[in-house]
Formats: structure tokens, C-alpha cells, sequence
């Protein structure tokens, strides 16, 4: 940080503070990370990076945290709702924590206006909140579904429940209204989407469901892309081992249109009748991104904010000191949960470092893992380490590269659920 | 506040030993009292926490004050074994032999 801007960041100048010297000055500097950081969206993304903004920072680093909801609903292990093995209540996390322990001001309001010329944003309570470098962790949002009939109580009943919230619930109470005759259907988006196993994951804990509660039953994939997008050994043993005669798996499945009277699925390998329709529609940006309208949504077909991974810092040039972490941001790793408190950290030590006024990491490196339950006492996973590669300035797979286990049992089932604790640990307390 | 603490600093020498004791006093977590420590293997032991906790204090899984020994013995012993057997196995290959050994010291030290 330079110390104009330190000395800005104080609220002073240096005119009338002749004492103050250059020397002293930098030596504070360098000691402690000082400036205001406001940090909007408490997902996984924004939570981390206002704590660990803090645990690294140290006190000289202003941090708030926009969000405007009291409580996080974590969709990891939410496709586990659905199946009655959790609660939603379980899955519910505060930011009682963050504020008590690391002393982030958290202020439960959505955002209306940033000024990256000022370097300001107002909030819906109308508090203007200035910043020295303001992270945006807005999440995803969904492209509309197409209709071809219905009406708008039966559209209504349609749901994605790729937000853990209400429409989990919705989705919950429909699976348990199916009898062993009846058939869920779940669309899957082309790719980019938020959680690349969870569509595969979320077809198997129901079929599992279905067997064990209700004697059968039908699921239907019904896949966009032209294959199984992560996991592909083990959801192919899934779906033609472990659940054989229950799961259909469709590639190629193109969403066109549903028609929420019959229960129709209409798309390009087909049309599929369901009892339950599932639609997880074409994603995009939290809608932050796009609807500010500062130009963040520079990346994936202007639907995506792009970053720079050394500090996911925007890549558009007029938008310096504003970053973009997690689901919302436009980068070759996969968008999900643990992959987003890897930014985070990565962009909280970035920012600190700049506030310092020191050379930000060079050779960053983050992790992905994902344990995903195949049936109610056993789960699989996926684990990836991404190193910087500053050839093509991306994240690129090192080591084993995206690696899926040998296969689903009950011991990946109790390292999941330790997994689950502790990245909500180091996310939220 | 700060400005008052930063002027008080500036007419006493050394000026950082005197900013570390404002840092230290006026925080109340103890969490954050480790902000200062920025040992060479912090961001990369992060990649730890998310399944060991932060800092490596986990319920289950812990790792924090392990000796570095240990960790690098373990971490290197595991980079010759299937990826697919063990997800740490994948995340050792990940790493060279200087970063597994910044890891391991920073976790020992926590």
C-alpha cells in the first residue's frame, strides 16, 4: 500500500502532520495490512475470504461482509434433504462467528449500486460503504425455462433446488409423494454449472431413496452434455451396477421446453414423462454480476465475470480493486463449495499483500475435493490440485490431475461427513 | 483510535514493537492474534484446512503441532502410492518436496 493511501485509509492527510515521516511510515506499513475491504455475498466464496481477510490481515484490515440473509443454507449435502437422511436445519450455518470471533462487520442487506470510480457501494438500507478493494461472491444465479404448458401452480411445483432453501423443502415433499410406479426426472444444464458431480449424485441418493422407501421406482437423467461430467467411472457403476433397472441415464438431452400440465420433458434426445420433474436450468452469474452493470460480466459468453487467479482481481482493466471468487467467477476450475474457500484464501492473501504493499504469491495453488454419496451408507469422491501455470495465465490440474476414488464404500461415507464438518468449520467459525 | 495509536508510535521508538503491542492488546480473539505470523508455507498449508481444520485444529482429522518430520514423511511416503486408494495421495503428488516441507512447518508450528 502506498502511503498516500495508508494515510487516506486513516482518514488524514499528510498536510498538518510534518512529524509524520516517510520512514516511519513505511516501517508501520510493512508490519500490518491496513485498508477497508467489503466483501459481498456469505456463501462459501465470501465467508472464507472475510475471515481469513482477518485471521491473516490482523486488525488494521476493515472487513464487512454484505449479505442479506441471517442465515447460510448449505447445498452440499442438501441432495441428502431430499432423501430424509438431514434436515435443512441441519445444513443452516450463521455468521454469529465471523463477528465475534474475527470482528467482521456483517450488514444483512443486498447491494444496489457499486462505483468502481469512487469506490463505493450502497446498500438497500442506503449505507454507502467505501472500500479499498471490494470482493464480489454473488454465487449463481439461473437462466428462465422454457414453458410449453401449464399452468402457473403446476410451473410452480417445477423446481432446481440448486440453492439449498425453500425449493429443497418443495422438491423433498414431491420425492416423498412418489410411489414405487413413478418416475423423477432431473435435467442437467451444459456446462458451466455449479457442482459438476451433484446432478449425477442427486439421481443416485434418490434412486437409493426410492429402492429403500418405496420399493422402486424410476430416475431419469436427462444430460445436456454429451457425457457423464465428473466422476465418470463411478457414476457409470452407479448407474449400471448399483442401481441398475432405476436410473436411465440420457446424454445429449438438450432441454427444450417443459410442459408443467402433462409433466413433460421435452428435449433434443426426446420427450420423457415424470411424476417429479427436477429442471436445473442454465446457469449464470449471480445476478450482481451482471445487473450492476460496470462491465464484471467480461467472460463465458458475458455471462461470467472474469478474473485473474493470482488474486481474481476482474479482468477488465477499468474495474482495479474489485475481485470475484467463487461460483460467480470465470476460471478452469469446477464451481463448487470447496474449491471457492480455495480462492477465497488465495484472494485474501493477495489483497493483504497489496495492502502491505508487497509482491502478491506468484504460484498459487488450490485444491478441490468432493465426497459424494452413491447410496445411503456409501460415497465416492473427487479430489484435484490446481497449480498456477503462467504460460496460459489459468489454474491447470497437477499431480494425479482430477482423480475420482476406486470406487464408492463405507469408508469414503464416514470421511465425507468429517469432511463436510470441517469445511464448514474453516468456512464459517 | 488508530490514528491517536499510530501518532503514539511515531514519538516512540522502535516504532513496530509498538504497533505489535497495539495489534496484540486491542484484539480479543485469540485467532486473531496469529495474524502476524506469516510463515513462507501459509497459503499452501491452507489447502490443509478445509478437511483438517484451520490452522489444522479439525474435531476429527487433526493436524495442527504434528512434527514436521512426520508430515513430510507421510506426505512423501504417500506420492508413490494409487491416487485412487487414498484422496491424500492425490493431494501429496500435487506438491514438490520444498512445498511439502513449507506445509509441514507451517503446521508444526501451529
Amino acid at each position: 500500500m502506498k502511503r498516500r493511501n495508508f494515510l487516506a485509509s486513516l482518514g488524514v492527510t499528510a498536510i498538518g502532520m510534518p512529524f509524520l515521516k516517510s520512514a516511519m511510515a513505511q516501517q508501520l506499513i510493512s508490519f500490518s495490512a491496513m485498508g477497508r475491504v467489503v466483501v459481498v455475498g456469505g456463501g462459501m466464496a465470501g465467508t472464507t475470504a472475510a475471515k481469513f481477510l482477518r485471521l491473516w490481515g490482523g486488525t488494521g484490515v476493515d472487513v464487512t461482509l454484505v449479505e442479506p440473509n441471517s442465515i447460510y443454507y448449505s447445498s452440499i449435502f442438501s441432495n441428502m434433504v431430499l432423501t430424509g437422511e438431514r434436515s435443512l436445519s441441519q445444513l443452516a450455518y450463521n455468521y454469529n462467528a465471523l463477528s465475534s470471533k474475527y470482528g467482521v462487520k456483517v450488514q444483512n442487506f443486498s447491494v444496489t449500486n457499486i462505483d468502481p470510480v469512487a469506490k463505493m457501494v450502497t446498500l438497500s438500507s442506503g449505507t454507502k460503504l467505501p472500500y479499498d478493494r471490494l470482493i464480489l461472491a454473488p454465487g449463481i444465479d439461473f437462466e428462465p425455462l422454457t414453458w410449453s404448458g401449464g399452468t402457473q401452480l403446476q410451473k410452480d411445483k417445477i423446481v432446481h433446488a440448486w440453492k439449498a432453501g425453500v425449493q429443497t423443502t418443495s422438491l423433498k415433499e414431491q420425492i416423498s409423494s412418489m410411489t414405487s410406479k413413478d418416475t423423477f426426472i432431473i435435467t442437467i444444464p451444459p456446462v458451466p454449472y455449479r457442482c459438476p458431480p451433484g446432478p449425477y449424485e442427486r439421481a443416485c441418493v434418490v434412486a437409493d431413496y426410492l429402492k429403500r422407501i418405496k420399493g422402486g421406482g424410476k430416475v431419469i437423467i436427462l444430460d445436456a452434455n454429451a457425457g457423464i461430467q465428473a466422476e465418470k467411472d463411478n457414476f457409470n457403476v452407479a448407474f449400471n451396477v448399483t442401481h441398475k433397472g432405476i436410473i436411465t441415464y440420457v446424454p445429449n438431452a438438450r432441454l427444450t421446453s417443459i410442459d408443467a400440465g402433462s409433466m413433460t420433458v421435452l428435449t433434443s434426445a426426446g420427450s420423457f414423462k415424470g411424476k417429479v420433474i427436477n429442471a436445473i436450468p442454465i446457469h449464470k452469474a449471480g445476478n450482481l454480476i451482471n445487473e450492476a452493470n460496470i462491465g464484471l460480466n467480461n467472460a463465458g459468453g458475458g455471462k461470467w465475470a472474469g478474473v485473474n487467479v493470482l488474486s481474481y482481481e476482474s479482468t477488465n482493466p477499468s474495474l482495479a480493486g474489485i475481485h470475484i471468487i467463487g461460483d460467480s467467477s470465470f476460471t478452469t476450475q469446477p464451481k463448487a463449495g470447496h474449491l471457492a474457500n480455495a480462492e477465497a484464501k488465495i484472494c485474501a492473501d493477495a489483497i493483504i499483500q497489496v495492502l502491505k504493499g508487497g509482491p502478491i504469491n506468484q504460484t498459487p495453488i488450490t485444491n478441490s475435493a468432493c465426497y459424494t454419496p452413491i447410496t445411503k451408507t456409501t460415497a465416492s469422491w473427487l479430489s484435484a490440485v490446481y497449480r498456477y501455470d503462467s504460460g496460459s495465465k489459468t489454474m491447470i490440474p497437477t499431480g494425479s490431475g482430477v482423480t475420482e476414488s476406486n470406487g464408492a464404500n463405507s469408508h469414503n461415507h464416514e470421511d465425507m461427513l468429517k469432511w463436510f464438518n470441517n469445511l464448514m468449520s474453516d468456512t464459517f467459525s | 483510535m488508530l490514528l491517536m495509536i499510530f501518532m503514539a508510535s511515531c514519538k516512540n521508538e522502535p516504532i513496530l514493537g509498538e504497533t505489535d503491542k497495539y495489534v496484540l492488546n486491542t484484539d480479543t480473539s485469540l485467532s486473531l492474534k496469529a495474524a502476524s505470523i506469516n510463515l513462507p508455507g501459509r497459503s499452501l498449508a491452507a489447502n490443509c484446512f478445509q478437511c483438517h481444520g484451520t490452522n489444522g485444529y479439525a474435531g476429527e482429522l487433526k493436524i495442527a503441532g504434528q512434527s514436521a518430520s512426520g508430515i513430510i514423511r507421510e506426505l512423501e511416503g504417500s506420492k508413490a502410492k494409487d491416487p485412487r486408494a487414498n484422496i491424500m495421495n492425490v493431494h501429496a503428488r500435487a506438491y514438490t518436496t520444498e512445498e511439502i516441507k513449507a506445509i509441514a512447518d507451517y503446521i508444526s508450528k501451529q
